[in-house]
């Protein structure tokens, strides 16, 4: 198995999980995109030293993980690529800041904020399949050609690994021997790749038509979610209990009171 | 004109301006026939398909299938009436999972989740692979992914069903189990290919394309064991008459 067959394993697996049983999974669309979003908000809503105020809001990644039988390793794994970009961009407040120090807790704030908010959705991209976040967004009266672009965005990285993975295995076969594509094939692969992802893309488009797609007509025509009491539930209780951990410093007056 | 499934009168296509590459042409296919199109590369066989769903816009003249004109605001209705089995299974399966991409067109059209259910059943029933329901698209065979593919179309139970090179790359065993499955539709049927001996299998009118469109439409054997009338269009014989 090469690399972009475990990318579109990846991706099915992922597309897996979010379709399979579970209370997380069956909980409305609509109520957890909102639950993610508030929590993004309030955490990043934090200033950088504020550390142990931005840990406290990990009480909600915790219990997700935890309830929802989350791995934590597959979720490092696969969010790798993003948290070193996190850790990259937080790095330079230690070489930008005035002394080492508060450069120092500053990138530890910046990279917990960070982290959170990537498992934050991440829990919500494993709990939620990519229709029911588009039929949440669509509930927010987000526009129906915005949900259709990120739609279609997400069917084209399958597309766009698939053609990837087919030039480069032709280019391979062509070039025994050579360890990557050469940079003076570069110019030419990028183009070959995109003409062929937008043709590749146009036919799947075209079946999508052929099979009655058209977001203007039959937007809300999916599956018909109930806003039922847990979901309720899970709502309010969240919101309350984040917006609680922002204003009030739980974790010090725990550590105060037990402390004495 | 209530026997015929698709009338095209008179219809003009051309890619490029003043290349046509069908010019006045007449076509009428009755309900339940199943017909074959077969033709060199290049004379427009699966573009004759795409054009009947609407697939091609900008044909002057008239094509209407089930009584509907495809007209750009009739081909809702069209595409619910008229099914297109793609060359390419992949283009056709782009949801991960065989169940939501047969689901794809049912729910698009705004059934409820009972009926939706239903419609999957009959369709993965009706195609022999109701056990890969719940597998992923990354996991199927060639064949496999072709009837699902067809599975997808017959979700939407249209009462034609165009096949665009539907043998091809299939295995002989899968080639031949997609025959019966063909056999034991009960609609009208139109498949574009080069695989004579699929279109001797299957259908039982053949229409024969060149570059200067319709050259003979017959009967199957009348025309594929025509051995003039095939090489003077650049094709062969059927391999299985040629006893090769």
């Amino acid at each position: 198995m090469n690399r972009f067959d475990n990318m579109l394993g990846e991706m099915c697996s992922i597309d897996r999980e979010a379709s399979k049983e579970g209370w997380l999974n069956e909980m409305h669309p609509l109520v957890k995109l909102l639950v993610t979003i508030w929590y993004i908000c309030f955490v990043i809503s934090f200033k950088n030293n504020m550390l142990t105020g931005i840990l406290s809001m990990s009480v909600y990644l915790i219990i997700c993980f935890l309830m929802a039988d989350i791995s934590l390793y597959k979720c490092l794994k696969r969010m790798r690529t993003v948290l070193f970009a996190f850790f990259i961009i937080g790095g330079a407040n230690i070489l930008f800041s005035e002394n080492f120090s508060t450069g120092v807790t500053g990138a530890a704030g910046f990279w917990c904020k960070g982290v959170m908010s990537v498992f934050a959705v991440y829990i919500l991209i494993v709990t939620t399949s990519i229709d029911d976040i588009c039929e949440a967004l669509r509930m927010l009266h987000v526009p129906g050609l915005l949900v259709t672009v990120i739609m279609l965005i997400y069917r084209y990285i399958n597309i766009l690994i698939k053609e990837t993975k087919r030039l480069s295995e032709s280019y391979f076969v062509l070039s025994p021997g050579q360890k990557g594509i050469h940079i003076k094939a570069w110019g030419q692969f990028a183009g070959n790749l995109m003409l062929r992802s937008i043709d590749r893309a146009k036919r799947v488009y075209d079946s999508m038509n052929m099979a009655g797609y058209e977001w203007r007509i039959l937007s809300g025509n999916r599956k018909k979610y109930k806003l039922g009491a847990g979901s309720l539930m899970w709502l309010f209780v969240w919101t309350g209990v984040i917006a609680v951990f922002r204003i009030i410093p739980v974790f010090e007056l725990v550590g105060n009171m037990l402390a004495g | 004109m209530d026997d015929y499934g698709i009338i095209i009168k008179k219809m003009s296509f051309c890619y490029v301006k003043d290349n046509y590459i069908f010019k006045n042409m007449d076509l009428a296919i009755k309900k339940g026939e199943s017909v074959g199109i077969v033709g060199a590369n290049g004379v427009g066989k699966s573009t004759l398909l795409r054009l009947i769903v609407g697939l091609e816009a900008g044909y002057e003249g008239h094509i209407s299938v089930s009584g509907i004109d495809v007209t750009k605001k009739s081909l809702p209705m069209v595409r619910k009436k008229a099914g297109y089995v793609f060359q390419d299974a992949d283009s056709q399966m782009f949801l991960s999972h065989v169940e939501d991409n047969v689901a794809f067109g049912p729910s698009n059209y705004g059934m409820e989740q009972e009926e939706i259910s239903a419609c999957v059943k009959k369709a993965l029933c009706e195609t022999g692979i109701e056990h890969l329901k719940k597998r992923s698209v990354y996991q199927l065979s060639g064949g496999e992914k072709k009837l699902a593919s067809i599975a997808c179309v017959l979700a939407l139970n249209p009462d034609i069903i165009m096949f665009d090179e539907p043998s091809v790359t299939l295995d002989p065993k899968n080639r031949r189990k997609l025959i019966h499955v063909l056999g034991r539709l009960d609609k009208t049927k139109l498949i574009a290919s080069h695989d004579l001996d699929f279109i001797l299998d299957t259908c039982d009118r053949t229409i024969l394309l060149s570059r200067n469109g319709v050259i003979s439409d017959g009967k199957s054997r009348d025309i594929l064991l025509d051995k003039g009338l095939m090489e003077g269009s650049g094709l062969e014989l059927p391999l299985s008459v040629l006893g090769r």
